[in-house]
């Protein structure tokens, strides 16, 4: 990212010199070390603008087109620099950082006026900078926009049209892959895999629901005998087509939240996730598994035991990936510096939940076990496992790490752990107990029973977990309502993240980015960072 | 220059989008084809009572063979339109959506003997219940390949099919080229092993 010295003598290079030399001077940053090294300004031969007029008098061959349209348009110096630092906004992800960085505590990585009449007071007749660049031919010109029209001066921006910009860096060539320079399935990050698996189980599986309900209606309505047991049809291919969708839902419904773990956990251990490619492909490798799975929701219809073997089996087959991704998971924290924020909270209870889910899913794959525990209260505690204590908590982790850039406020950190302190302890009482009446036998979908059953502690038990949730849930929604109104702003990236989502503002643009950011690694936030050590070489 | 370099690729990345998208729509649909195989297998022989395929159903040779050389003439025409050849590639298209045409109409005729010479409906027996939705199925999806094919035609006809179009043309004959794989697997199911 840092210019080399052959393009030193261009004019947003003097520009960008021209914005170091407002830097408090103990600033080390990378992003400070950046704008110095486009050199001092004003050394022994005279001030900035004698400096301009010079390299004005023999421009470098790049800066040709800007002065061009500088002349037919009868730009100002100042105008023409101003155009020169907001091209370099749009073409140099790294400048917009920089000045994002001079004018912190504004968001924003688009000069704005009130830093750009900072710089150019150097020029002594900058005494009016904002009012020539509003005025001026280049705004009338369109050659420079002016965004928030409603914001005090200071804190309006500029930007250059993008295509202006990027034929004034003479970097046309750059956007030959419009999608994302640099992007390859090896660096994608691990939330866009999970959901492109997703997508792929999602086309497979959703069509032969809608065959069955087709089946179903042309039985109810035209008198076809699909499920029609009188007429020689079978109740049972039934449950096949729909579990045959039912099943892979719910990794369909578990995966995203194994992608928001994974981009979650390695951000709040201060560590690359461990085993990227053994993720993946365990991600992968589930998707396809839970296409052959489905039949273990009837072991108890009696399919013989050809069939309850193989799902069985398969059913176990598919916990080895999800096994892999558990100790990935782990490895990452281990030996990272954690930081126990409300996502890396609701991180930890999932994987504890999560492991639960998993191995009471493991003992209910053994069809035995299955014939003497279906539709008792066992399954369900299993299930919501899953869904609430797995899927649920997720979600409840990626809304904490990625509200501030949805919104550009923090969630309420305090309220976050009362919320989650307050749902943890809800939910396992309620599900941890809810397994034992199942073993007791208690069965599903009932709503008494005789009291001499000795379900009713139990059952006490888990009714007692559910105002906690509710409080939790409730804390939630006035965390959300309080923060979207109060909350303290977040800033670009909030969480010293690594993935490009964080390059942008808080609430992103409806562009998204001002350049679109050469991917460079998985890690290409940490690229921009640390310039000196980027993740390539170590991939 | 860059704007118009920018908009070449963005019509790129569309044509790109498109074909993802049609990929991901014959995905889902050989799903849904899917279940409907497995089941007229699974119910095959099942039958309570009469008619049994062997009995009603002929072999649909012209109509398996107009379908599948329709593919060829598919082909032909989208691979005409790119390189220019406006007429042929209107030709060709409207060759394909006439043996298509055949193909539907001896369908038809078939759906017309079976139910009114044989008896068979939907609800006579599990034979008529799993025979008519999977060909039925079909035979929608064959009309929506001559509704596409048939547009193509009319806009070659006005004067509206253009060589930039090429690329929307090659989706259709994608389309075109599914519906005629779905039938081998039909015909190999209903007319070969179920009869």
């Amino acid at each position: 990212m840092l210019e080399t010295a052959a393009t030193m003598d261009r004019l947003r290079s003097f520009g960008l010199a021209m914005l170091a030399s407002v830097l408090p001077p103990g600033d080390q940053s990378a992003e400070a070390q950046f704008l110095r090294s486009h050199g001092p300004l004003g050394d022994n031969c005279g001030t900035p603008g004698e400096h301009l007029d010079r390299y004005l008098a023999a421009p470098a061959a790049c800066d040709r087109l800007l002065l061009q349209l500088g002349d037919a348009l009868g730009l100002n110096r100042i105008e023409l620099l101003v155009t020169a630092i907001a091209a370099g906004v749009e073409t140099d992800l790294m400048c917009g950082r920089a000045i994002a960085h001079l004018q912190a505590p504004v968001a924003g990585s688009r000069p704005t006026f009130g830093l750009l009449a900072a710089a150019f007071n150097k020029f002594g007749e900058a005494g009016n900078v904002i009012a020539a660049i509003l005025t001026g031919a280049a705004a009338e010109s369109g050659l420079l926009q002016i965004l928030n029209d409603g914001a005090p001066l200071a804190e309006r921006t500029l930007c250059v049209p993008v295509p202006l910009s990027l034929a004034l860096d003479g970097q046309e060539t750059i956007r030959e892959d419009t999608a994302w320079p640099g992007m390859t399935l090896g660096r994608m990050p691990i939330f866009v895999w999970v959901m492109l698996t997703v997508s792929g189980m999602t086309l497979v599986v959703l069509s032969p629901l809608s065959a069955a309900q087709i089946m179903l209606a042309l039985d109810r309505y035209l008198g076809a005998h699909f499920f029609d047991t009188q007429a020689g049809g079978s109740a049972v291919m039934w449950q096949h087509f729909f579990w045959f969708f039912g099943h892979p839902e719910v990794y369909i419904l578990m995966l995203p939240g194994f992608g928001f773990v994974s981009e979650i956990i390695p951000v709040f251990s201060r560590k690359v996730i461990f085993g990227y490619a053994t993720i993946v492909a365990a991600t992968v490798s589930i998707g396809l598994v839970s296409l052959s799975v489905w039949a273990h929701h009837m072991f108890a219809v009696g399919m013989g035991a050809p069939l309850n073997s193989f799902f069985a089996l398969s059913t176990m087959l598919i916990s080895v990936p999800t096994g892999i991704k558990i100790f990935n998971w782990l490895a990452t924290m281990y030996g990272g510096r954690l930081q126990f924020k409300t996502p890396l909270l609701f991180c930890c209870a999932f994987l504890f939940q999560f492991l639960c889910a998993g191995l009471t899913g493991v003992m209910l794959a053994v069809a035995p076990f299955d014939w003497q525990l279906t539709d008792s209260y066992f399954v369900v505690a299993h299930f919501h496992f899953v869904l609430v204590g797995s899927v649920l908590f997720t979600i409840f982790a990626a809304i904490y790490y990625w509200f501030p850039k949805v919104t550009g406020r923090m969630l309420s950190e305090r309220l976050g752990r009362w919320h989650f302190w307050l749902l943890v302890i809800g939910f396992n009482l309620t599900f941890i107990t809810m397994h034992v009446p199942g073993i007791l036998g208690m069965p599903r979908r009932i709503y008494t029973y005789q009291a001499d059953r000795g379900w009713e502690i139990w059952n006490l038990v888990t009714t007692l977990g559910v105002p906690l949730q509710l409080i939790a849930v409730l804390i939630f929604v006035v965390n959300v309502v309080l923060s979207l109104r109060r909350g303290t702003l977040a800033g670009d990236d909030p969480w010293d993240a690594w993935t490009l989502e964080w390059a942008t503002t808080s609430p992103p643009p409806s562009y998204n980015f001002d350049a679109i950011p050469v991917t460079t690694s998985r890690r290409p936030l940490w690229d921009l960072k640390h310039p000196d050590d980027p993740d390539g070489p170590h991939e | 220059m860059t704007s118009l370099a920018v908009a070449q690729q963005e019509a790129e990345t569309r044509a790109w989008r498109g074909r993802v998208g049609l990929i991901g729509l014959i995905m889902a649909e050989i799903s849904l084809f899917g279940v409907f195989v497995v089941a007229y297998l699974f119910y095959m022989g099942k039958s309570l009572n009469g008619p049994y395929p062997k009995d009603v159903l002929d072999l649909p040779v012209l109509a398996t063979v107009c379908l599948l050389s329709s593919s060829i003439f598919v082909a032909l025409g989208a691979r005409a339109l790119p390189r220019g050849d406006v007429r042929w590639a209107g030709i060709w298209l409207f060759v394909t959506a006439l043996l298509g045409t055949i193909f539907l109409a001896s369908t038809a005729k078939e759906w017309y003997r079976l139910i009114y010479r044989e008896g068979l409906t939907i609800g006579t027996n599990l034979f008529g219940t799993t025979y008519y939705p999977l060909v039925g199925l079909h035979a929608t999806h064959v009309i929506i390949g001559l509704c596409m094919l048939g547009l193509c035609c009319v806009f070659a006809w006005w004067g509206a099919l253009r060589p930039v179009h090429g690329e929307r043309v090659e989706l259709v004959s994608w389309y075109w080229h599914f519906v005629d794989a779905v039938w081998v697997v039909v015909f190999t199911v209903v007319y070969v092993i179920g009869r």
